[in-house]
């Protein structure tokens, strides 16, 4: 499965500002020590899935794939507010990542790539707990919790406390406001994407985020009075 | 044209418009001040929202490199709360110093009246709050009022100030309840009586209306804010008592100390007698086999102490017979007819008067009567002693080693932060609360069987925090006038330095001194206590995460 031929030249990659770990990662995904632009030598898919690679490559990749292990498990944290589930869901994710790095396109940044695979992860995992099956039952869409009167805008909170409260906040927020808010402010995913990952429409993206934020003025705005 | 709705804004906000609403909405913007405000605040909120979620620390929380708090803003906020405290205090001082006579009862440092409003208040809380939670407000009511006293106790005399005592006894004492002895707990009832001929072989702690104690306890005895406690009988061990009346004629072989409003003592108190109350009368049988201590309004003496009798109130009637020294703070101080002491009679009187000596009253040694010289005379003596300068030094080196130790210790406890009033203001409350609630719970961890051990390491922490909270508030201080670049060593050193010195000098000024230190450690261990609860919270999140 050597599709050196549909995506752009490694060269292409380099050329593209890329640096530190992962013009590293570039390298390994060229395959060091083999020859030829656009070479996919170390880098083959095994019949199991999997990916086999050179050593060196394989520790590029260990590497890139470090400087990204934060975020992933903070995002994989947010989504489930759960820390072990959570913990294994970042695992995977990498797992995932290595078994789908051909389809890695190369001329993108990395960070989104790994958020969307832990997204998606999460989010069949809220589906598989089988209480929330469906995310979004139909309550999901009523109008009339958009009230007029909402409170005004959360402002910048410099307090750790605050900001402590803020996030466990945010852990509290039902799973249907909670999944479109981190989406879209940690993973920064557009509406578009956060729809078709939680299998919705991107007006009822836009609706949840904002009734999101509503209970979270509200939420906060009991606990500093 | 109307204004969106809000949705519409944060769709804006978030890029999601398609390219005409949006132009349509800036449209709008450019004309309509409020919404341009909405806008700005759900940007606000969104960079807030991924910040939180980044888990991005804000500037202004680090210590070293402050880009913020502006220190404009913490003068706008802490500087003119703390002057006005401190210049607050500093007036009513002054004016209960010269104060004329006619208008004393004003003075909330005297004592007429307090009692009664401090039972009142209690009884009040007590029976309109039913159940345990109306037990413990009241406790904590209990404990408030022996800390004011003993702040108006240490106000009113500094000689006095070693016998802090009333409230560090009562929890040496409670920490330490007699060996073996279980515990005989009555709350909440009426009436609690221990019939002649019955012995009870339990400390006894007992909220009730009415206590009476005919028979025996072979414990100590602690009454909780009765409205009445009758003893005939006989205590084997301490008995701490705060009843509206308190009765005594039966034998108390421990200390006793007795809060209440009217004390009456006329059996035998094997050990020394402590009181606080609006009138106390050791009657004709009465006898207090060591030392007797007594904040009251008035006092009559008429039975026998066998050691010393302090007092400090506005009279004090000797009748009696006192083996020792006679030491009091008042307006009036008479020796009746059939008074005897052993020793001298010292009388400190608010303003110029004498002690009267009936001719039947028989004086050991002399009589001495003074004029009390104020907090400033007393103050100043002690500035002109050199060994008082080279005390302070010794403290602060001390506080100086310790705090780089804890620095290189717990870096993180000098990340504390006061920008604002409001924080100030959260701050001395939760310090207050600290103050308050620790001694309480460490006492009643003392008094169940649970630990004495733990009341006793509790306490050594707590008097710890105290002192580190000094400390703490000094680096904060420091700071804010060396502004320290980094949050290395150096920097670090010297911002407590100069912070140390300058709590230490501003605790050590006349008349200003007490209520700064009592300032600091307020806001110190408000800021200590809300750190460690952040730091836990930390601690969990970074686990989680």
């Amino acid at each position: 499965m050597d599709g050196s031929g549909e995506t752009p030249p490694v060269q292409q990659a380099l050329a593209a500002s890329l640096t530190g770990p992962q013009l590293l990662f570039a390298e390994a995904r060229r395959g060091v020590g083999a020859s030829g632009p656009g070479a996919r030598a170390a880098l083959r898919t095994t019949p199991g899935g999997g990916v086999s690679m050179s050593p060196t490559a394989q520790e590029a990749l260990g590497q890139v794939f470090r400087d990204h292990e934060r975020d992933v498990r903070r995002l994989c944290r947010r989504m489930l507010a759960d820390d072990a589930a959570a913990q294994d869901a970042a695992s995977e994710t990498f797992v995932r990542a290595q078994q789908r790095l051909v389809s890695y396109d190369e001329t993108r940044p990395m960070r989104p790539w790994l958020l969307g695979i832990a997204a998606n992860l999460c989010v069949d995992l809220i589906r598989r707990r089988g209480t929330e099956a469906r995310i979004f039952d139909d309550a999901g869409a009523d109008p009339e919790a958009l009230a007029d009167r909402a409170p005004s805008p959360l402002g910048h909170l410099l307090r750790a406390e605050e900001r402590a409260a803020l996030l466990s906040g945010i852990d509290a927020l039902p799973v249907k406001y909670r999944l479109p808010l981190v989406l879209r402010h940690f993973a920064e995913l557009d509406y578009d994407a956060i729809a078709e990952l939680l299998g919705t429409s991107r007006n009822q993206v836009g609706s949840l985020l904002f009734r999101a934020r509503q209970r979270l003025r509200i939420a906060l705005g009991e606990t500093s009075a | 044209m109307s204004c969106f709705p809000e949705l519409t804004y944060a769709f804006f906000v978030d890029g999601e418009l398609d390219a005409s609403e949006a132009r349509s909405v800036q449209a709008h913007l450019i004309g309509c001040r409020s919404c341009r405000a909405l806008v700005v605040g759900l940007q606000d909120e969104a960079t807030l929202l991924a910040d939180v979620l980044h888990e991005r620390v804000p500037q202004s929380y680090r210590l070293a490199p402050r880009a913020a708090p502006p220190p404009r803003e913490l003068a706008m906020g802490v500087v003119p709360m703390l002057g006005l405290g401190v210049v607050a205090l500093a007036v009513l001082g002054w004016i209960f110093e010269s104060l004329p006579a006619g208008v004393e009862w004003l003075n909330p440092f005297r004592l007429q009246g307090v009692y009664e409003m401090a039972f009142n208040f209690l009884f009040v809380i007590r029976d309109d709050v039913p159940g345990l939670l109306e037990f413990l407000i009241a406790l904590a009511g209990l404990a408030s009022v022996s800390l004011l006293l003993l702040f108006m106790v240490s106000m009113l005399s500094r000689r006095f100030v070693g016998t802090a005592s009333f409230a560090v006894l009562l929890l040496a004492l409670l920490a330490v309840p007699r060996s073996g002895a279980a515990l005989d707990l009555h709350f909440h009832e009426d009436e609690v009586s221990v019939p002649a001929g019955e012995t009870r072989e339990q400390t006894m702690i007992v909220n009730a209306n009415t206590v009476r104690v005919d028979g025996v306890v072979d414990g100590d005895l602690i009454v909780l804010l009765a409205e009445r406690l009758i003893l005939r009988g006989e205590v084997k061990g301490n008995v701490f008592s705060s009843a509206r009346t308190i009765e005594v004629s039966g034998k108390v072989e421990g200390n006793l100390h007795a809060i209440g409003e009217k004390v009456r003592l006329d059996g035998e108190v094997g050990g020394n007698m402590y009181s606080a109350s609006e009138i106390l009368t050791l009657g004709e049988g009465a006898k207090v086999k060591r030392d007797s201590t007594h904040v009251a309004g008035g006092a009559t003496i008429e039975g026998r102490v066998e050691r010393d009798l302090f007092m400090i109130g506005h009279w004090l009637d000797v009748r009696g017979n006192v083996a020792r020294n006679v030491d009091a703070r008042a307006e009036r101080v008479s020796l009746l007819d059939g008074a005897r002491v052993g020793g001298d009679v010292d009388a400190t009187f608010w303003e110029k008067s004498e002690v009267e000596v009936a001719p039947g009253a028989v004086v050991g040694g002399e009589v001495r009567s003074g004029v009390h010289e104020g907090w400033q005379e007393a103050w100043y003596s002690h500035y002109a002693d050199a060994g008082f300068y080279v005390w302070l030094v010794i403290r602060l080196g001390a506080a100086f080693t310790l705090g780089l130790l804890l620095h290189f210790l717990a870096p993180r406890l000098f990340d504390v932060r006061l920008t604002s009033g409001g924080d100030f203001a959260r701050s001395i409350g939760v310090g207050f609360l600290v103050l308050v609630a620790t001694p309480i719970a460490l006492l009643l961890i003392g008094i169940t069987l649970l630990g004495i051990p733990i009341a006793v390491i509790g306490l050594a922490a707590f008097l710890s925090a105290v002192y580190v909270s000094g400390i703490v508030i000094a680096a904060l201080v420091g700071s804010q006038i060396t502004k320290p670049h980094s949050d290395t060593l150096g920097p670090f050193a010297a911002a407590l330095l100069a912070g140390l010195a300058i709590v230490i000098v501003a605790s050590e000024l006349p008349l200003l001194g007490a209520p700064v230190r009592f300032l600091v450690v307020l806001t110190g261990l408000g800021l200590l206590v809300q750190r460690a609860y952040f730091a836990w919270q930390d601690a969990r999140s970074v686990t989680a995460v």
